[in-house]
């Protein structure tokens, strides 16, 4: 019987593996090298896919040296790309949309997430304002060319306000807060965290105009085309890491948050109801495309003269990086 | 383990391989169904996002209430379909929630697609008038995230129907593998199960027929006792257990096979037994018969026939008595039928000494025999055995002792010294006549009191005398002592006691044989002798010192007249050479030669008088001996003549030389005087080499150790016929041309090696180099005696003052 168990086992021994299956974590390749990587960061929970990678080291596994560069915003940091300080930016699409009116070759390579309500209307009841319709006639804070700045227009139309009878005063981003606070303006869009900030501060004589069924606001990872042609490696490297980062989000909620909150230098409770609306989704989406272009005719539209001409957005799209690392993620219908 | 429970045992294998087969296709097929399920759902939901697709585009392009109630209607299934809908992975969940979500942002935005148709269509849609492009933009912007909606949900969807696919294979792969593993382990497992039983089936069977086979040919005592605790096991036991019955009752052949070959071997045993008896009898050198009860003869050995004269078989069944006939050797008379008396005594009984056998021939022989009976385990008589030998060769060797005995003792008897022989415990065994004439006492006297023996020891001598004989009574040497007795008449006697051990043939002590001569006379002579000795030795002492006075003053003599002649030679010297050098050149020739020859012969001169000098000193100037090194001396008189002999270049080579008792001074002077020698006499153009070395030797006659002193040279040599004048004062073997020296080298040398009691000799031939032999003992006692072997010296020796006489 002896001679029977031990059969067994090794009978056993042998099966098992076909049993269970291949599990785990795929094998880093250890012959990468490391290659330096500046991406520009907005400090807001959209950038959390970035910091997670960078803090869990999923960059380092890549072979990629991440220096994260922060900006107060995403068209700042889409600057600082165009202007060749920085290789990748992650910013919404508003500014996507500008710089390709205005002639600038670039290449979306991830929509790291997708905001319902990434922008609001915050707005003083003490100036008679409890409705998007009483905004006629008062003024209105935002920063030109942002994402806040479609917004609020889209907001306006679709609740029968003319956007001519809005007094809109474009700002610098540290001062939309303080212009709501002082009285400068009535009303202000933005987003996270001037969203909290002014909420808060406002308190009662607050109020919020969003509606997550006419704008969902995308975030995403831009660098210039000339980049994404010249490092296909480098680009598929992040991406790799960011995929990992995403699936660590959504295993790890509660650790996802708190690391994010640790990199933006916020406390984790701010996170927890601002997270809900956040969709971490690592894709790139025919919706991408759909935002830029109606973003674009918005541009056009605003001022013909400056703007700059229609672009075919599919040109804007670098879909090779997600392909190789995540196929079913592109989503992107292309030629 | 029984052989029913390991076929259950085999038998579960498959069973339980079934079922988990079983529970895994169930499983499967619940899985199947799940996905099943789900990829309805979303196939369910892809057609929903179409359709919601189609009826956004009818309302757009007609503003129908249908497409907007079947949009609504659409609508609410799928949400209601999504929300019914799980799915395990995060990440399908997921997109399920994103799916929802999508979806109620897409009835949102139809909805306020319906609203802003509405509010145109109304009397404020009217009222904008420029507004139409406002409410167009509107409806642009709406009508484009309804298609952005629905895009993504149908994306979503398809990627969720291809994940439920996928998984759907997956989970299928998975259990096939489980259910070919578990196939192909049960099967194996099955396999070995039931090798091993059929090996274990078949060993147990094998041995169960080895067992019936043996059983069957007979051996009832054959057990198979088979230790498996199953049915075969439990057969072999009941087979044991019928074998065991049978043999019960029934007898086994083996059993009869074996008491009869046990009878076979008791009676061949017997049979052996009684043939060796037969021999053994027959062999007996001793003369053996036996009778029955009657006393008629049963049995007659060889010897007992050929003693008797009897023939076995005519002996056979006679009464004892015309036999063996006996009587008493010296009267003749019939001697006691023993027979009778051991029937009657029932014991062993002795013939009679003296005892004869009268044969059947009439001779007789003398005998020595004894009866015993014959009983058997119950002590009854069942015949009587006489044993009887013929004692005629030990009559005669009886005799032969007695007369060898007889003229021993008359041997002993008649020595003149005192012989006797005492016992181990001290008795005396004999005592010689002899004690009477030297002792007084008898021979009887010491046989009945040992301790007279004792006693008659002078008191000086008794307690050593008395330890003697109680220490050395077992000692195997010879032991010699003196002692003085008193006589009976009481005069002392001096006795020498010789004694040594008496052993038998094997080794065993059987006390001492003494002799005791009266040494008397002898004593007296030595006493005698000894005093004669003494008064001898007080002359000699006597005459020694007055020839050492005698001596002394001859050598102060010497040493004075040896210094006396030197001084006027030295002043010859002395003028000689101022002459020499103030009046050379006033000289004749003639004149220069004879002052040459002058001054030389003044020289000579006075190398002959210290060389006398130190010859003397060698007597006289002694120090005491001590312990010297050989070696060290040597080399020590090599350093010193470094100097002397540079010219020659001498090699010389010290061996090892041991230590001995020496005089260190003249011991360094003779070996300087060899080597000086040695060198001294070498050849023309020749290297001189001298070998000193050294070994032990024995002298014959003489108890001390003795150390050979060899000094050898490769020098001229000489003819040794001239050996003993070489060690003679002043002569030499070559004129003083040919090689310088006074001739008193050796001869000192020769004193020295006297003085310490040993010699010198030498080895030689010529132009063959020499070696000169110094022996010298190893020990000194004391000063070596200067009368007889001393050359007295005419010179004087130095006075303790330093001051001649």
């Amino acid at each position: 019987m002896g001679r029977f168990m031990i059969a067994m086992l090794i009978v056993v021994g042998f099966a098992l593996p076909f049993i269970s299956g291949c599990s785990g974590e795929k094998k880093q390749d250890a012959s990468k090298k490391d290659e330096k990587v500046t991406i520009t960061v907005t400090p807001w929970p959209g950038s959390a896919a970035l910091y997670i990678a960078k803090e869990k080291g999923y960059f380092k596994d890549e072979g990629i040296e991440a220096i994260l560069q922060s900006y107060r915003s995403g068209h700042l940091g889409l600057d600082a790309v165009l202007s060749k300080k920085a290789d990748l930016a992650a910013v919404g699409d508003t500014p996507i949309a500008r710089a390709a009116v205005h002639g600038h070759s670039m290449a979306v390579v991830i929509t790291l997430c997708e905001i319902d309500r990434a922008v609001l209307i915050v707005a003083r009841k003490d100036r008679g304002i409890s409705s998007p319709g009483d905004l006629r006639g008062k003024k209105v804070g935002v920063v030109e060319g942002t994402t806040a700045d479609f917004f609020l227009h889209i907001l306006l139309t679709t609740s029968y306000v003319k956007p001519a009878d809005v007094n809109i005063v474009h700002l610098a981003t540290d001062d939309v807060v303080d212009a709501l606070i002082r009285g400068d303006v009535d009303a202000v869009s933005t987003w996270f965290p001037n969203t909290v900030v002014a909420t808060d501060a406002l308190d009662d004589n607050g109020v919020v105009f969003d509606d997550p069924s006419i704008y969902k606001m995308t975030w995403n990872l831009v660098a210039t085309k000339q980049f994404a042609e010249s490092h296909p490696e480098s680009i598929k490297r992040v991406l790799g890491a960011i995929v990992r980062a995403n699936a660590f989000i959504l295993k790890y909620p509660d650790e996802a948050r708190a690391i994010t909150a640790k990199m933006i230098g916020t406390e984790s409770l701010y996170l927890d109801k601002e997270w809900e609306g956040y969709n971490f989704t690592a894709a790139l989406n025919q919706s991408l495309i759909v935002n830029l272009e109606d973003q674009a005719r918005w541009m056009i539209m605003k001022e013909p003269g400056r703007a700059g001409k229609t672009v075919n957005f599919m040109d804007f799209i670098y879909t090779d990086g997600l392909k190789a690392v995540l196929p079913e993620a592109v989503k992107v219908v292309r030629r | 383990m029984k052989i029913a429970t390991r076929l259950k045992f085999a038998v579960m294998v498959p069973a339980t391989m079934a079922f988990v087969v079983g529970v895994g296709l169930i499983f499967s097929y619940k899985m199947v169904q799940d996905a099943q399920e789900k990829d309805k759902a979303v196939q369910r939901i892809i057609t929903g996002m179409n359709e919601l697709g189609s009826l956004v585009s009818e309302y757009v392009f007609y503003h129908q209430e249908r497409p907007l109630q079947q949009f609504l209607a659409e609508h609410d299934t799928i949400a209601g379909l999504i929300a019914n809908v799980r799915f395990r992975e995060k990440e399908s969940q997921k997109l399920l929630e994103d799916i929802r979500r999508d979806m109620e942002s897409m009835k949102g935005s139809f909805l306020k697609l319906v609203s802003n148709h509405d509010r145109y269509r109304s009397a404020e849609g009217y009222r904008f008038g420029q507004g139409n492009e406002l409410f167009r933009e509107v409806e642009n912007r709406l009508v484009g995230r309804l298609l952005v909606w629905s895009r993504d949900v149908a994306s979503d969807a398809s990627i969720l129907e291809r994940r439920v696919d996928e998984r759907l294979i997956a989970t299928q792969r998975k259990i096939n593998v489980l259910i070919v593993a578990i196939i192909v382990v049960a099967t194996l497992s099955l396999t070995m199960i039931l090798k091993a039983m059929t090996r274990n089936i078949n060993r147990s069977l094998m041995t169960l027929r080895r067992g019936t086979e043996v059983v069957g040919a007979g051996d009832l005592d054959y057990k198979i006792k088979m230790s498996a605790r199953d049915e075969i096991g439990e057969l072999s036991r009941s087979f044991d257990h019928m074998t065991e019955q049978l043999q019960a009752v029934t007898v086994s052949k083996n059993t009869l096979q074996r008491e009869i070959e046990e009878r076979k071997k008791v009676e061949a045993a017997l049979l052996e037994q009684r043939e060796w008896l037969r021999v053994t009898l027959n062999s007996i050198g001793d003369a053996v018969m036996a009778t029955d009860t009657e006393g008629r003869i049963s049995f007659l050995n060889p010897v007992a026939s050929a003693l008797t004269g009897w023939p076995a078989q005519e002996a056979q069944g006679r009464p004892i008595q015309n036999v063996l006939r006996t009587v008493n050797e010296l009267t003749g008379d019939p001697a006691e039928d023993i027979v009778k008396r051991v029937m009657a005594d029932g014991r062993i009984v002795n013939m009679a000494n003296h005892t004869a056998l009268v044969r059947r021939d009439g001779s007789r022989i003398p005998i020595e025999d004894s009866a015993a009976p014959i009983t058997d385990s119950a002590g009854a008589l069942l015949g009587v055995v006489i044993v009887f030998h013929d004692v005629t060769e030990k009559r005669r060797a009886q005799e032969a002792l007695r007369n060898s005995a007889e003229k021993l003792r008359i041997v002993a008897d008649f020595t003149h010294d005192w012989e006797y022989w005492r016992s181990p415990d001290n008795r005396f065994l004999y005592v010689s006549p002899s004690c009477e004439r030297i002792t007084g006492y008898s021979p009887t006297e010491f046989v009945d009191d040992p301790e007279l023996y004792a006693r008659i020891i002078h008191v000086e001598d008794r307690q050593r005398v008395v330890e003697h004989m109680k220490g050395d009574l077992f000692h195997l040497d010879p032991c010699e002592l003196e002692f003085r007795i008193i006589r009976r008449d009481g005069r002392e006697c001096w006795i020498s006691h010789v004694c040594r051990p008496v052993l038998d043939d094997q080794g065993n002590m059987l006390g001492r044989r003494a002799s005791n001569r009266d040494v008397n006379d002898r004593k007296q002579a030595e006493a005698d002798l000894q005093r004669a000795h003494e008064g001898l030795e007080r002359k000699i002492a006597k005459r020694t010192a007055e020839l050492e006075w005698r001596n002394r003053e001859l050598q102060e003599f010497a040493n004075v007249a040896a210094h006396d002649l030197q001084e006027p030679l030295r002043k010859i010297q002395v003028f000689g050479d101022l002459l020499q050098h103030e009046m050379s050149q006033n000289l004749s020739d003639s004149a220069r030669d004879y002052l040459a020859r002058m001054t030389g012969a003044a020289t000579r001169m006075q190398e002959l008088i210290k060389a006398l000098l130190a010859y003397s000193r060698v007597s006289t100037k002694t120090n005491p001996f001590e312990r010297v090194d050989l070696r060290h001396i040597a080399e020590k008189v090599v350093d010193d003549l470094a100097m002397s002999m540079e010219e020659k270049q001498p090699v010389v080579e010290i061996g090892d030389l041991p230590e001995i008792d020496a005089d260190p001074v003249q011991i360094s002077q003779l070996l300087q005087n060899l080597i000086v020698n040695a060198i001294r006499y070498k050849k023309q153009d020749q290297v001189p080499a001298v070998k000193i070395s050294g070994r032990w030797v024995k002298q014959a006659g003489r108890k001390n150790k003795y150390v050979e002193l060899r000094v050898q040279d490769n020098g001229i040599g000489f003819d040794m016929r001239y050996l003993d004048r070489i060690f003679l004062p002043f002569e030499r073997l070559h004129g003083r041309g040919e090689y310088e020296g006074t001739g008193m080298g050796l001869a000192i040398c020769r004193t020295i090696a006297q003085r310490h009691g040993g010699s010198i000799t030498a080895e030689s031939r010529p132009g063959e180099g020499a070696t000169f032999i110094v022996t010298l003992p190893v020990r000194q006692a004391g000063e070596p005696k200067k009368s007889g072997e001393l050359n007295l010296s005419p010179f004087s020796q130095e006075t303790p003052t330093g001051k001649k006489k």
